[in-house]
C-alpha cells in the first residue's frame, strides 16, 4: 500500500463528516459539522481541495443538487462515501490503533 | 449552528454578501468549484447575518476568502496534473494551467536557443531603439514642469498686424505696459508675470576680475504665478519691480547651482551684497535646486538654448528697465479658477491692442506645450521613425515564429491528435509569446540604457534635454511594448497554424507544401519592405537637404570670424543718442588693438543667429502692399569685413550719423522687388519709422538657417539710430575661444557696467543653425539601415526556408534535367515580385511620411524624383541580393540524399 493511499488528518475529518451527514453532505455542511465539532476554524477551500482529492483518488463520489435561491442560484453539491473510502478510513483507524497500542505516555498519569 | 436547509419559504431570500467580495472569490476559485464554492459562502453568509449581524457576516465571509486563498492556488497549480483535466477542459482558469503552460514553454524554448536568441535580440534592437525615443518624448514633451497645477500656467504672446514677430509662428513678446494693464485689468489670470531669460552674459565682479554670468529679470509675480517658493530666503517683492523702482530694484536671487557652487552654499549670504554689471545688489533669496525657464523652442531664434540663468534680477533693475515701446518680454500667466484658455484669450486681447494702440490678438497656450512648440514634430516624427523600424523587427520575428511553427508541425500534429484543442494550443502561443516578450523587454531595456546618452550627446541643443533618461515610465514602456510585441510576432503566427493544420499526420511525414502561413509570410515581407522603404526615403529626403545646404554658401565668408554681443542700457545709451556710437567707437578701436585681431566692424546682430526685427518696407509711401524685409543696423566697414561683396554704390561711413540725412543699403532681391530692373541708387525706401535714402546695393546674405533662401534685407548705419544692441565682429587669426576674453576686456574697458551677451565664432553659429537637420539625418539614416539590414535578413530567411521546403520539388526537378539557373531565377523572382508590391505599398507611405517632414527638409521637395528613384534602385538591388545568396543553395542541392531522405 503506498503512503497516498492513507488519507491524512484533515482528510479523514471530511470523510467522517461525510459519512456523519449522510444524504446532507455538501461544502458549506461539512465546513460547518467539522467547526461545530472540533471547534477549529476551516476555510472552504481547505474542503473542496480535500473532497477533489479524495474524489479523484476514488474515496468519494459527487452529484449536484438543485439551484436555491438562498445560494444565490448556485447548486449544492453532495458527496458519499465510496467503498475505497469507507477502506482508506479503516485502514487509518487500524493504522493509528496498531501505533497506539500498549503505549502510555510519559506524562499522561501526571495529567 | 446549521446551516439553512433551503425553501422553508419562511422569509425572503437573505441578503447577498458584499459584491465586491464576491468577485474577488470568482477571481480566486478554480472554474471547477467556483459554483460551489460561492453558493456555500453565500448560504453560510445568509445564516450568519441573520445570527451575528451584518458586520460579523462579512467578517466571516472575508476570512473564508483570505483562508482559502492557499488551498486555491495549490489546487489551481495542482489540478492540470490530472491528465483527465489537462488536454480537454479549456474553460479552466488562470494560475494554475498558465503556470503549467509557462513550465512547458520555458522548456520549449530550453530545446531552441537560437530561435529564442534570435527573435528576442530582434525584438530588443526594435525595443531598444523605441524605447530610447521614447526616453526623449517623455522628458521633452510629456513631463510637466515642476509647477504648481501646470495645467493652468499658460503662456501670453500676441500677434500684431504687420509684425513678422518673434516665434516662427509669428507672435510677438509683451511690453511691460501691456504687462500692468493685464495685471491690473483682466481678472481671466489668477496672476500674470514677465521674465527675460535668453539675454546674455553679465559682469559678474570677482576676486580675479569680472566673470561673465547669466542674469535674467522678471517681475514679483513670476514665482507666486508659477506656485514656487524659494527654499531659502525670498523673491521679489511687488515694491521692487518696475522701472521707477530705481535703487529698490538692487536686490538679487540666486540659482540653487550659483548659491551652492559659487558661494559654497553658505546660509549666511542673504542680505550680503554681490557687484553685477559694477552695480551693487543684495542677495535675497535662493531659488529651489534645477529651476530654469525653459528656453521657448519655438521662438525665432532657433540656434541654441540660452540656458538657465545663475541671477535673477527684479525687472526695473539698473540695466533691466521695462524700455517702453519694447516687446522683449515673455510672459506666463495662471488661469484664474474655472477660465478657460479660451475665454483668458477673449478676455486678454482687447486689453492688449488697448495698451499698445495697434490691431492686436492675445494668443494663450499652455505653457508645456510653448516650450516643446518648435520640437514636437522633429520629435515625433523621430519617435515614428523608431516605431516603423519596430513594426520591421516584429515582422522578423513573426517570419521566425513561422518557420519555427512549421518545424514544429509535427509536435503540434500529435498533440491536436491527441486531444489538445486549437485553445490550448493557442495558451501555448501565448505563453512563449509573453516569455519572448519579456526577453525582448530585458534585451530592449539594455539597449535603451546604451543608446539613450549617445542620443542625447548627439543631440542639438532641446528643451529639457537633461532630463532625458531611463526611469520607471521609459522601462514601463519598454516592458509594454515586449508584451505586445512578443503577442503580435509569437500568437499570429499559432492561430494560423491552427487553420494549417488540418491534417497533422501530413505534416508529421515530412510533406512540407505552401501553406497559408508561408502566403502571410510572404505578405508580412512586402509589408516590411514597404515600412523600410518609407525609412528610405525619409532619410534619403534628409541627406539631400544636408548635401544642398553643404553646397550653399552663406553669401559671407565666416571663416574667423568671431563675433561678441553686447546689450546697452537704454537709461546711459538712450535712443537716437550719439552715445551709443561713441562707446561702439571706442569698443572697436579696444578690440583693433588687440593682439590676434586683423579688422573689427559692429552690427545689432550677426546673420547667425539673425533674429533682427523686419519692418513694412515701400518705395511708394502709398503702396499698401508691403514687404517685411529684415534690417540690419550696422557700423563702417561691416560689409568689407565680413565679405559680402557691394554690387553698386557705398558702403556707410562715419559721416552717416545723426547729423546727416538718413541712408540704407539695400540688399539685391529687396533692391529687385521694389524697383525692378532700375537702378535703386538715390531713391527713398520707405519703413514705418522714416525714409531711408539709398546709397548702395550689396549681394544677399542667409540668414537664420543655411539652406533656407536668403530673406529680403536692408541696412541702416548704426550712428544714425543707436540701437541697445551691438555686436562686435573680428576678423581673428587665433581661436575663437582664445580672443573672447579680449573681446569682452576690450568691452568692459570702455564701460564695465554692460551687460556681455553670447559670444563665438561665426562659423560654428553658421554650422549649429543645421544642427537639428544633421540629427535628424544622422538618427533617419541609422533607422532606415537597420530596418534594411532587418528586412535583408527576413528575405534571406524566408527564400532559404523556402529552398528547404522545396528541396524535394526542386531535386526531382533537377533529377529530370532541369537547370539551376531558372531555378535560382525563379526563387529571386518571386522576392522581387515581393518587393514590387512592397514599394508599391510604400510609395503613398512615403508621401504621407514625407509630407509630415516638410517643414524639416531644406531645400528638397516632399516628392524628389532623384531621391525616390535612388531608394527604389536600392530596393530592388538590395532584395535580389539578399534572395540570391540562400537561392544559390540551389545549385549544392544533392539530389539523391535528398530524394533518399524522402
Amino acid at each position: 500500500m503506498s503512503p497516498r493511499d492513507y488519507p491524512g488528518e484533515f482528510e479523514q475529518a471530511v470523510l467522517l463528516t461525510v459519512v456523519r451527514l449522510k444524504d446532507a453532505a455538501y461544502g458549506m455542511a461539512i465546513l460547518q459539522e467539522i467547526v461545530d465539532r472540533t471547534g477549529r476554524e476551516v476555510g472552504i477551500g481547505s474542503v473542496y481541495s480535500a473532497l477533489d482529492r479524495m474524489e479523484a483518488k476514488g474515496f468519494l463520489s459527487s452529484t449536484l443538487g438543485d439551484p436555491t435561491p438562498e445560494r444565490g442560484g448556485k447548486a449544492k453539491r453532495y458527496y458519499r462515501i465510496e467503498e475505497a473510502g469507507v477502506a482508506a478510513l479503516l485502514k487509518a483507524r487500524s493504522m493509528y490503533s496498531a501505533l497506539w497500542e500498549d503505549l502510555t505516555l510519559g506524562g499522561e498519569g501526571m495529567e | 449552528m446549521k446551516p439553512a436547509k433551503g425553501g422553508d419559504g419562511k422569509r425572503s431570500v437573505p441578503l447577498p454578501p458584499p459584491r465586491w467580495a464576491e468577485h474577488l472569490l470568482r477571481l480566486l476559485t478554480p472554474a471547477r468549484y467556483r459554483d460551489e464554492i460561492l453558493g456555500d459562502l453565500r448560504e453560510g453568509f445568509g445564516v450568519r447575518r441573520e445570527t451575528d449581524g451584518r458586520g460579523n457576516a462579512v467578517r466571516w465571509y472575508l476570512l473564508q476568502i483570505l483562508m482559502s486563498l492557499g488551498p486555491c492556488l495549490a489546487f489551481r497549480i495542482r489540478a492540470p496534473r490530472s491528465s483527465r483535466r489537462d488536454l480537454t477542459q479549456t474553460g479552466n482558469t488562470m494560475i494554475g494551467i498558465f503556470g503549467q503552460d509557462f513550465r512547458y514553454a520555458a522548456k520549449s524554448f530550453g530545446r531552441r536557443r537560437t530561435f529564442l536568441g534570435l527573435a528576442a535580440s530582434t525584438l530588443g534592437l526594435g525595443i531598444g531603439l523605441s524605447t530610447a525615443m521614447y526616453s526623449v518624448v517623455h522628458a521633452v514633451l510629456g513631463t510637466a514642469p515642476d509647477y504648481q497645477d501646470p495645467e493652468r500656467v499658460v503662456s501670453i504672446w500676441q500677434r500684431v498686424e504687420g509684425r513678422a514677430g518673434q516665434t516662427r509662428t509669428g507672435e510677438t513678446r509683451l511690453q511691460f505696459p501691456q504687462y500692468v494693464a493685464l495685471r491690473d485689468n483682466c481678472p481671466a489670470f489668477s496672476g500674470v508675470a514677465l521674465y527675460a531669460a535668453d539675454w546674455g552674459e553679465s559682469a559678474l565682479a570677482g576676486p580675479d576680475g569680472p566673470v561673465p554670468v547669466r542674469v535674467g529679470a522678471a517681475t514679483a509675480s513670476l514665482l507666486p504665478t508659477l506656485g514656487i517658493s524659494p527654499p531659502l530666503g525670498r523673491w521679489f517683492l511687488p515694491e521692487e519691480e518696475g522701472d521707477r523702482a530705481g535703487p529698490l530694484s538692487q536686490v538679487v536671487v540666486l540659482s540653487h547651482s550659483t548659491w551652492a557652487v559659487r558661494f559654497g552654499g553658505d546660509p549666511e549670504l542673504l542680505g550680503r551684497p554681490v557687484v553685477l554689471n559694477g552695480i551693487s545688489y543684495t542677495v535675497v533669496g535662493v531659488l529651489p535646486p534645477g529651476f530654469r525657464m525653459q528656453w521657448l523652442s519655438n521662438s525665432v531664434n532657433r540656434a541654441a538654448d540660452p540656458g538657465p540663468r545663475d541671477f535673477w534680477v527684479p525687472i526695473g533693475a539698473p540695466g533691466w528697465n521695462e524700455r517702453p515701446g519694447s516687446t522683449m518680454w515673455e510672459a506666463v500667466a495662471r488661469l484664474a479658477e474655472g477660465v478657460t484658455i479660451e475665454q483668458a484669450r477673449v478676455e486678454a486681447g482687447p486689453i492688449l491692442a488697448a495698451v499698445w494702440d495697434r490691431p492686436a490678438e492675445a494668443v494663450v497656450i499652455p505653457r508645456t506645450t510653448d516650450e516643446a512648440r518648435g520640437i514636437r514634430s522633429p520629435i515625433l516624427l523621430l519617435f515614428g521613425a523608431s516605431g516603423i523600424l519596430l513594426l520591421i523587427a516584429c515582422g522578423n520575428v513573426a517570419l521566425l515564429s513561422f518557420a519555427e511553427t512549421a518545424n514544429r508541425g509535427e509536435e503540434l500534429g500529435i498533440k491536436t491528435a491527441i486531444g489538445a484543442g486549437p485553445g490550448r494550443i493557442l495558451r501555448q502561443a501565448l505563453a512563449e509569446s509573453l516569455i519572448l516578450g519579456a526577453c525582448g523587454s530585458a534585451i530592449g531595456a539594455l539597449v535603451a540604457m546604451w543608446a539613450t546618452p549617445v542620443l542625447v550627446s548627439m543631440a542639438p541643443a532641446i528643451p529639457r534635454l537633461d532630463d532625458v533618461g531611463i526611469d520607471g515610465w521609459v522601462l514601463g514602456f519598454a516592458t509594454g511594448l515586449g508584451v505586445l510585441t512578443g503577442l503580435v510576432s509569437g500568437v499570429g503566427p499559432a492561430l494560423l497554424h491552427s487553420r494549417d493544420s488540418a491534417s497533422p499526420l501530413f505534416l508529421a511525414r515530412g510533406w512540407k507544401t505552401p501553406s497559408p502561413s508561408q502566403k502571410i509570410g510572404k505578405a508580412v515581407l512586402s509589408a516590411e519592405v514597404a515600412l523600410t522603404f518609407i525609412l528610405l526615403v525619409g532619410s534619403g529626403l534628409f541627406v539631400e537637404s544636408v548635401r544642398r545646404v553643404g553646397e550653399v554658401s552663406p553669401g559671407f565668408d565666416a571663416e574667423d570670424l568671431v563675433g561678441l554681443k553686447v546689450v546697452l542700457p537704454r537709461g546711459q545709451y538712450p535712443y537716437k543718442d550719439q552715445a551709443a556710437t561713441v562707446f561702439m567707437e571706442r569698443v572697436l578701436s579696444e578690440i583693433r588693438a588687440a593682439p590676434g585681431v586683423g579688422s573689427a566692424s559692429a552690427v545689432n546682430e550677426l546673420p547667425f543667429p539673425g533674429r533682427v526685427s523686419r519692418w513694412a518696407g515701400r518705395s511708394d509711401p502709398n503702396d499698401s502692399s508691403s514687404l517685411m524685409p529684415k534690417v540690419y543696423h550696422v557700423a563702417p566697414g561691416y560689409f568689407d569685413l565680413m565679405g559680402i561683396p557691394m554690387v553698386e554704390g557705398r558702403d556707410f561711413s562715419s559721416d552717416d550719423n545723426l547729423d546727416s540725412p538718413p541712408v540704407a543699403v539695400v540688399g539685391e532681391s529687396l533692391a529687385r522687388a521694389l524697383w525692378g530692373n532700375a537702378s535703386p541708387i538715390g531713391r527713398l525706401l520707405y519703413y514705418p519709422i522714416e525714409a531711408v535714402r539709398v546709397v548702395g546695393v550689396v549681394r544677399d546674405v542667409r540668414q537664420v538657417v543655411l539652406g533656407e533662401a536668403p530673406p529680403l534685407t536692408f541696412y541702416v548705419p548704426h550712428a544714425q539710430h543707436n540701437r541697445p544692441e551691438l555686436t562686435f565682429v573680428a576678423r581673428t587669426h587665433v581661436e575663437a575661444s582664445g580672443i573672447l576674453p579680449a573681446l569682452r576686456s576690450a568691452v568692459w574697458a570702455v564701460d564695465g557696467g554692460i551687460v556681455v551677451s553670447e559670444g563665438g565664432s561665426l562659423e560654428d553659429a553658421v554650422a549649429r543653425s543645421t544642427a537639428g537637420l544633421q540629427f535628424r539625418t544622422v538618427l533617419m539614416v541609422i533607422f532606415a539601415a537597420l530596418a534594411a539590414l532587418l528586412a535583408s535578413v527576413g528575405i534571406t530567411g524566408l527564400t532559404a526556408r523556402s529552398v528547404g521546403m522545396r528541396s524535394r520539388e526542386l531535386a526531382i526537378r533537377q533529377a529530370l534535367g532541369a537547370e539551376d539557373r531558372p531555378l535560382v531565377a525563379g526563387m529571386v523572382g518571386e522576392i522581387l515580385l515581393i518587393a514590387g508590391i512592397g514599394i508599391g505599398l510604400g510609395v503613398p507611405g512615403a508621401l504621407i511620411f514625407g509630407s509630415a517632414m516638410a517643414s524639416l527638409l531644406v531645400g528638397v521637395d516632399t516628392f524628389d524624383l532623384t531621391v525616390m528613384g535612388i531608394v527604389v534602385s536600392l530596393t530592388f538591388f538590395g532584395c535580389a541580393l539578399a534572395s540570391f545568396i540562400p537561392a544559390r543553395r540551389i545549385v549544392r542541392l544533392d539530389t539523391m540524399s535528398v530524394l533518399k531522405r524522402e
